[in-house]
C-alpha cells in the first residue's frame, strides 16, 4: 500500500494552485493600487469635495467671483470711466441781462497833472456836494500836491477836474487892533487904546471860542496867534484892497471882504474863480486861477455800441464825453465823430453820418457784464423798466426775439451765418438796485444726482460721474485693499507666530508680549486719528491709499501671529518634527517647509474671513471721510458723499443702497467662503 | 489663583505702559505743522488771549514735546498717574470731567444693547445647535452671517431711512428732542430718550448679534459631540434634561467667560455708533476729539480704553477658571 503523504498532497495542491494563481495573474495582474482596492482620494480633493458639498460656500464662491469679474474685467467693457464728468444740457431759466440806471460816476483820466490820488478819490464827494448845491464849479485845495483843483460841470452828467495857474491879484487887509494874550488877560493895542469895555469884550469872545465880535457897531475878528495863549485882534470894519496889477473895482473888494469874514476860501466873480489865502497880521492874498487844464473826466454816462462787440478806448470815451457840451464835434484816430445831444437821443455818429455809439445813464448787459446785446433790445428793455417804475410793478413780462441756442449753449446760425431769433419770454425782475431780465435758455451744465437713466443704468453722483463706472473702480480699490492688508498681515503673522512657537523661551515670551500689546491698541480710534493727520497732510489720494493699508496691515497681524504659533506649539512636539530634526534639515527649511504648510489650512479660512472685515473697516473709515479720498472712488467713499445729511439719504437712495448692497454682498461672501473652507478643512465640526 | 492673578495684574500693566508709549509717540510723531495750525485755531478761538506763539510754545511744554519722546512720555505718564490728562481742547475741561458727563448715556446704550444681544442670540444659537442642518440652523447661520457682515454705517442710514424717514417713528439723530425737551414732565424726558436710543440700540444689537450667535452654536455642538452626553441619552434621560440640563449648562461656560470679558466695553461707548446718531457719549466726544486732534482728550480715551481690554482679558480668564473647576490656575 502505497503510503499516502497527505502533506506532500497538500503542497503538491498548493503548488498547483499557485501555478494556477500565477498563469491567472499574467492575464490580470494585481498591484498595490490595484482597482480592487479602496479608492484613495488625495487630502485637496477630499477639501474641494467638501467644500462643494456647502451650498452656502457655492453661493458665496459665485458672488466673488462675479464681484471679482465685475470689479476687474467689468471697466474694460463699460464705456465710462471713474473720473468723467458727465454734463447735460437742460432748459434752466437763467439771468440773461441785467439793467440798471447808473448814478455812480466813473472816472477817466485825461491828463497827467499831478494830482495826488486823494484828491481824485474826492472827486465822486465833490460832485455829489456840487449836484446837492447846484454850483457849476467849485475849487478844492490839494493839499499833498500843494494846488488848487477846479471841479467843472460841464453839463448835465459830465464833470470835469482841472488845475490851473495862479496869477496875484493883490492883497486884502484889515485893520491890526492888537494881540491878546491870557496869560495877561489884556490886549496889547497896536495903535489906539479902546479901552476896558474892549477888553472884556474880547475876554467874553475868546471864552466863548466865538471867532468874531461885535463892539460899538464895530465888527472884530479873532485869529489864534504865534502860540495857544496869544490872539490876534483884526477889525473887519477897515478892510481895504491893494491890487497888484490892474484894479478890479469895490464890487470885487467888497466880495472879498465878504468872504474873508465868512472864511471862504474861494469865490466866483463874473466867471472867474478866485482863492483868498491868509498871510500875516491880518493880510489875505488874492489870486484868480487861470489857464485850466483838464486831468479828468467823471461821468455817469454809458457808451453802447451799435455793432456788439465794438469796445471803446478810455480816448474815445472823454473825447466824446467833453464833446457832449462843446461843439459837439471830436477827433479821435485821424476821425471825425459828432456828438447829438438832443432830448430823444443822445448818441455819437461817424464821420459816414452813420450811429456809432449811443450814450445813456440806462445801462442793459449780459448778466455776466460782457456788452453784447444790440440798441434796440436795451431800448426796449428801458421802456418796460420804464413802465414798471410808472406802475411801481416788482415784476413784468415782455416778448422779445432772442438768438435761439442750441443744446451746447451755441448761438443756432442760419445759412447767411446770422443768429437765428426766437420769439422768448423775459421777464424782469426789480432787484431795488439793478433790474434782472431772466428767460429760459438751455444751459450747458454738470449732470449732478441724476437718477437712474438708460445712459447712466445707476445715476450720476454730486460730481457727474457715473456711479456704476464708480461702483467698478471703487469695488477694485476695495478688494485690493482687501488683499494687500491681508497679505501684510499674513507675512508679519507667520514670521513672528512661526519665530514664538518654533523657538519657544524668551522669543516667545517676548513676542507673545507683543501679540498682546497690540491686542491691546484700539484700532479703530487710532486709524480714526491717524485718518485726521493725514488729512492735515493733504497728501494725495493714492499715497494715503497706501498708509492706509500699511496702517491696516501693521495693526491686524497680532491674531495671526497667534493662531500660528498655537497651532506650531502643537505640531512642533509630533513626530514628523523630530524626523525632520534627525535629519538634520535647517532651522528655516523646517519652519517654513514643515511647519507652515501645515498652518495653511487655519491660515486660509482666517485670511478669508479677514478680506471680509478689512473690506468693512476700510469702507467704515471711508464713509466717515477719513479713509480713501475723492477722486479715487471707494464703496464707502461712495455712500459718504450722499448719506451724511437726512435729505440727500432720502433723495439719493439710488446711490448708497445699491452701493451699501455691495459691501454687504462682498463681505458676506467672503464669510460663506471661509465658513465653507473650515468646514472643508476640519470635518470634525462639519455642520 | 493670588499669585496667578498679581502676576497677570503685574503684566497689564507692563503692557498698558507699553501701548502708552506706542500711542505716546504716534501722537507725538503727528506732523508739526499739525500742532501748529492747532496752535494757530486755538488762538484764533472768541474769548482766547494768547497769540499762536505762545498756544505753540504752551503745547509743545505741555505734551513735553521739547523734551523728545521718552522724557515727555514721562512727563505725561506722571502727570496721568497724578490724574492729570491736561485740559481737552475741544471741550475746554479735564478729560475726566467730560467722561463723567458723557460715560452714563454710553453705559446704558451698551447695556441695553448688551441685555438684547444676550436674550436673542444665546437662544437662537442653541436652538440651531439642537436642531443641526435644520430649517432653522440654516436661517440661524445665515442670520448671523449676514449681521456680522453689514457695515454700521449702512445698517444706521438703513434704519434712519425707513424708521426716521420714510415712517417717522423715530428721530435720526441726537439723545434728546431739542425743541421740547425742557417742557416735558420728568417721565416725560425719560420716554423721550429711551425714543431717541431705539434706532441706535437696533443699530448695535444687529451688528454685534451675529457673532455671539455662531459662538453660541458652535459650542453647544462642540458639547452635543461630547461622550458625556452620550452617557445621558445612554443611561435614558429625557432629551429634554440632556439638552437644558447638561448640554446647555457646559455651554454657558465659554459663553459667560466671553461675555464677562466684554463687560467691561460697556464703558467704551460705540464709536461709530454713536456719531452715526449723534448720541452725546464717550464715543460722539472721542470721535469729535480725534478727528480734530485734541491730544489731551484722545490721550485720556486711548487709555481708558487700553484699560478697558486688560480688564476685560483678565476677568475672562477669571471667570474661565470660577467657571469650569476643570482649569486650574497656575
Amino acid at each position: 500500500m502505497q503510503k499516502r503523504n497527505f502533506n506532500e498532497a497538500l503542497k503538491q495542491r498548493e503548488l498547483r494552485e499557485r501555478e494556477e494563481n500565477a498563469r491567472r495573474a499574467g492575464e490580470n495582474e494585481m498591484t498595490l493600487d490595484d482597482a480592487a482596492r479602496v479608492k484613495v482620494l488625495s487630502p485637496g480633493m477630499l477639501v474641494f469635495k467638501r467644500f462643494i458639498r456647502n451650498k452656502l460656500a457655492i453661493l458665496g464662491s459665485a458672488i466673488l467671483i462675479v464681484m471679482f469679474l465685475f470689479a476687474f474685467l467689468g471697466p474694460y467693457f463699460y464705456r465710462y470711466g471713474q473720473t468723467e464728468v458727465f454734463n447735460k444740457y437742460k432748459l434752466l431759466n437763467v439771468n440773461y441781462a441785467n439793467a440798471e440806471e447808473r448814478s455812480e460816476h466813473t472816472v477817466y483820466p485825461v491828463e497827467e497833472l499831478g494830482i495826488s490820488t486823494n484828491t481824485k478819490n474826492m472827486l465822486n464827494s465833490i460832485i455829489l456836494d456840487m449836484e446837492e448845491s447846484g454850483a457849476m464849479q467849485q475849487l478844492y485845495r490839494d493839499e499833498e500836491a500843494n494846488m488848487d483843483v477846479v471841479v467843472q460841470k460841464q453839463g448835465e452828467n459830465v464833470y470835469t477836474m482841472s488845475v490851473g495857474d495862479a496869477k496875484e491879484v493883490g492883497t486884502y487887509s484889515l485893520e491890526n487892533i492888537g494881540k491878546f494874550n491870557t496869560k495877561f488877560g489884556k490886549v496889547a493895542f497896536v495903535g489906539e487904546n479902546l479901552g476896558n469895555a474892549f477888553n472884556d469884550a474880547v475876554k467874553t469872545a475868546i471864552n466863548a471860542k466865538a471867532k468874531q465880535f461885535d463892539f460899538n457897531g464895530g465888527t472884530y475878528l479873532v485869529q489864534p496867534g504865534a502860540n495857544d495863549k496869544e490872539y490876534i485882534i483884526l477889525g473887519a470894519g477897515a478892510g481895504a484892497m491893494q491890487y497888484k496889477g490892474a484894479g478890479m473895482g469895490d464890487a470885487f473888494a467888497a466880495l472879498v471882504g465878504e468872504n474873508v469874514l465868512n472864511e471862504v476860501d474861494s469865490f466866483e466873480y463874473e466867471g472867474g474863480l478866485y482863492t483868498i489865502t491868509a498871510a500875516k497880521d491880518g493880510a489875505y492874498t488874492v489870486a484868480g486861477v487861470e489857464n485850466l487844464k483838464t486831468a479828468f473826466v467823471s461821468s455817469t454816462y454809458v457808451f453802447d455800441a451799435v455793432t456788439p462787440g465794438t469796445e471803446f478806448s478810455n480816448e474815445f470815451k472823454t473825447s466824446a464825453l467833453l464833446a457832449i457840451y462843446d461843439g459837439g464835434e471830436f477827433t479821435f484816430d485821424g476821425k471825425t465823430y459828432t456828438v447829438v445831444n438832443s432830448e430823444e437821443e443822445q448818441s455819437v455818429y461817424d464821420e459816414n453820418g452813420e450811429q456809432y455809439a449811443a450814450i445813456s445813464t440806462f445801462v442793459v448787459r449780459r448778466y455776466n457784464g460782457e456788452d453784447s446785446l444790440d440798441l434796440a433790445f436795451k431800448a426796449k428793455v428801458r421802456e418796460v423798466v420804464t413802465e414798471m417804475e410808472a406802475q411801481n410793478l416788482s415784476s413784468s413780462t415782455f416778448t422779445y426775439s432772442i438768438p435761439q441756442l442750441d443744446e451746447e449753449g451755441m448761438p443756432v446760425l442760419d445759412e447767411n451765418d446770422e443768429a437765428v431769433l426766437v420769439e422768448s419770454e423775459l421777464t424782469v425782475n426789480d432787484k431795488v438796485t439793478t433790474f434782472v431780465v431772466v428767460c429760459e435758455q438751455y444751459t450747458y451744465m454738470l449732470n449732478r444726482f441724476d437718477g437712474p437713466t438708460e445712459e447712466h443704468p445707476f445715476g450720476t453722483d454730486g460730481d457727474g460721474m457715473d456711479i456704476l463706472a464708480r461702483m467698478m473702480a471703487g469695488g477694485r480699490v476695495s478688494l485690493l485693499v482687501g488683499f494687500v492688508v491681508v497679505i501684510l498681515e499674513i507675512i508679519l503673522g507667520v514670521i513672528m507666530g512661526g519665530l514664538a512657537g518654533y523657538f519657544g523661551g524668551w522669543v516667545d515670551n517676548l513676542i507673545m508680549r507683543m501679540v498682546d500689546i497690540f491686542y491691546c491698541i484700539p484700532s479703530m480710534p487710532i486709524l480714526i486719528i491717524l485718518g485726521a493727520m493725514l488729512d492735515a497732510l493733504r497728501l494725495e489720494p493714492y499715497v494715503r491709499l497706501m498708509y492706509l493699508m500699511a496702517v491696516l496691515g501693521f495693526l491686524g497681524w497680532a491674531s495671526i501671529a497667534r493662531l500660528v504659533r498655537g497651532q506650531i506649539l502643537s505640531l512642533r512636539e509630533q513626530d514628523f518634527m523630530v524626523a525632520t530634526e534627525a535629519t538634520g534639515l535647517p532651522v528655516g527649511r523646517r519652519i517654513f517647509r514643515h511647519l507652515i504648510p501645515n498652518v495653511m489650512p487655519q491660515l486660509i479660512v482666517t485670511a478669508t474671513m479677514g478680506l471680509g472685515s478689512v473690506i468693512l473697516t476700510e469702507s467704515t473709515l471711508s464713509f466717515l471721510g477719513l479713509g480713501v479720498k475723492h477722486p479715487m472712488a471707494t464703496w464707502g467713499t461712495m455712500i459718504n458723499s450722499v448719506a451724511t445729511s437726512a435729505q440727500a439719504m432720502t433723495e439719493y437712495t439710488y446711490i448708497w443702497i445699491p452701493v451699501g448692497c455691495l459691501i454687504c454682498l462682498t463681505v458676506i461672501a467672503f464669510n460663506f467662503v471661509g465658513d465653507g473652507l473650515r468646514d472643508a478643512f476640519d470635518p470634525k465640526m462639519k455642520r | 489663583m493670588g499669585k496667578f492673578i498679581v502676576k497677570r495684574l503685574l503684566t497689564s500693566v507692563l503692557i498698558l505702559i507699553c501701548v502708552m508709549l506706542i500711542i505716546y509717540t504716534l501722537m507725538h510723531c503727528l506732523p508739526t505743522n499739525y500742532i501748529e495750525t492747532m496752535a494757530r485755531q486755538l488762538s484764533q478761538r472768541p474769548g482766547n488771549t494768547k497769540s499762536a506763539a505762545e498756544w505753540l510754545a504752551d503745547l509743545n511744554a505741555q505734551y513735553g514735546m521739547d523734551k523728545g519722546i521718552i522724557g515727555g512720555f514721562f512727563v505725561w505718564l506722571q502727570n496721568a498717574l497724578a490724574g492729570d490728562f491736561g485740559i481737552s481742547w475741544v471741550h475746554n475741561i479735564p478729560p475726566t470731567e467730560k467722561f463723567m458727563d458723557v460715560i452714563g448715556v454710553s453705559f446704558i446704550l451698551g447695556a441695553i444693547s448688551m441685555f438684547f444681544e444676550i436674550i436673542i442670540a444665546i437662544p437662537l444659537g442653541i436652538l440651531a445647535a439642537k436642531k443641526q442642518y435644520s430649517g432653522i440652523d440654516y436661517f440661524v447661520t445665515v442670520f448671523a452671517m449676514i449681521c456680522i457682515s453689514m457695515p454700521t454705517f449702512f445698517v444706521a442710514t438703513l434704519l434712519k431711512l425707513v424708521f426716521g424717514v420714510q415712517l417717522g417713528w423715530f428721530e435720526i439723530a441726537g439723545l434728546t428732542s431739542a425743541r421740547f425737551f425742557d417742557t416735558l414732565s420728568p417721565m416725560g424726558q425719560f420716554w423721550n430718550m429711551a425714543w431717541h436710543l431705539v434706532l441706535p440700540v437696533i443699530t448695535i444689537v444687529i451688528i454685534s448679534i451675529g457673532g455671539l450667535m455662531r459662538y453660541t452654536r458652535t459650542n453647544m455642538l462642540e458639547v452635543m459631540n461630547a461622550d458625556y452626553i452620550r452617557t445621558a441619552r445612554a443611561k435614558g434621560l429625557p432629551e429634554k434634561v440632556v439638552i437644558n440640563k447638561h448640554a446647555f449648562r457646559n455651554t454657558l461656560i465659554p459663553v459667560v467667560t466671553i461675555l464677562g470679558g466684554s463687560l467691561p466695553s460697556l464703558f467704551s461707548g460705540a464709536l461709530i455708533t454713536e456719531q452715526l446718531f449723534s448720541i452725546p457719549g464717550i464715543g460722539y466726544t472721542a470721535y469729535q476729539s480725534m478727528i480734530v486732534g485734541d491730544i489731551p482728550f484722545t490721550m485720556f480715551y486711548l487709555t481708558f480704553m487700553a484699560i478697558l481690554t486688560l480688564v476685560g482679558n483678565l476677568i475672562a480668564d477669571l471667570l474661565y477658571a470660577a467657571v469650569d473647576p476643570r482649569v486650574r490656575l497656575s
